[in-house]
């Protein structure tokens, strides 16, 4: 069994499609319309059979009462690897994004949480030998 | 600010639960003011100032407690899921989320910990007020 899609779910696709490749740094793979939304993931650049993810749009209560709830504890809803911390940290901060927990190393791991302004947290985490 | 029994309050707005209980007689004189110096009106404050510091100590009296405070210590403004992580990566705290809220709520209770609500998120921050009037009380003095 392999992960080819997972979901997060977000406010405005079109927007989240710019944060996520402009800022993120993810690259547009599928957009289909589909009725008033679209299907529409982004994947990681380098790796054209890589797992995508579905900018799955959160018009739906449940949803958005999950991600609401998920935001407001400050539980982040998906968290992406990243081989710097730090510099991915000055690089998000430098587009504007917020951070709910900067860079923290908690023993094999260096974590940081920031506002996907979508409606998500997001965590970055770095791993370490 | 310096921080003096005048300003120090137990924070208000807590559940029936975390307030502490009615004592009937107060054994402590925590004022500096001789004992017979009492009089009946200003009496119920100085059992509310002991009433508090009961309330200190006892959440100062449970190591979970003392590690929360740890971690809050080293830097200010967390998230509760910042707090939690860093209980299960850093000390394998083996607990539930909402047994740590409720640790939580007896450091609010006591002062020692303050809730700060930013936006749709609640940051926490240690608060060394409570621990500094204690070190005030009996170290400094001893000190002089």
């Amino acid at each position: 069994m392999k992960i080819v899609l997972t979901s997060v779910f977000v406010n405005d696709q079109e927007e989240a499609r710019q944060v996520y490749t402009k800022k993120l740094g993810f690259v547009s793979r599928q957009d289909q319309p589909m009725g008033k939304f679209r299907f529409l993931t982004v994947a990681e650049p380098h790796r054209p059979d890589g797992p995508e993810i579905l900018l799955e749009p959160n018009d739906n209560p449940a949803a958005r009462t999950y991600q609401r709830a998920m935001f407001a504890q400050g539980i982040p809803v998906a968290s992406f690897g990243v081989d710097d911390v730090a510099g991915e940290y000055e690089r998000l901060k430098d587009h504007g994004l917020q951070f709910t927990m900067p860079p923290t190393r908690l023993g094999p791991v260096t974590l940081a949480v920031f506002d996907d302004t979508c409606g998500n947290l997001i965590q970055i985490a770095e791993r370490h030998p | 600010m310096k921080v003096t029994w005048n300003n120090l309050t137990p924070p208000t707005g807590l559940t029936p639960s975390a307030r502490p209980r009615q004592r009937k007689y107060e054994f402590f004189n925590l004022t500096g003011t001789p004992q017979g110096a009492w009089s009946v009106t200003n009496n119920h404050k100085v059992a509310r100032k002991t009433r508090y510091m009961d309330q200190i100590f006892k959440a100062l009296a449970d190591p979970t407690r003392r590690l929360i405070l740890d971690e809050l210590a080293e830097r200010r403004s967390q998230t509760l899921y910042e707090l939690c992580t860093r209980l299960i990566m850093k000390h394998h705290v083996d607990m539930s989320r909402q047994a740590i809220v409720k640790h939580l709520t007896i450091l609010e209770a006591a002062g020692l910990v303050r809730a700060e609500r930013r936006g749709r998120l609640k940051f926490l921050h240690f608060n060394d007020a409570p621990l500094r009037k204690i070190t005030e009380r009996w170290i400094q003095r001893v000190m002089q």
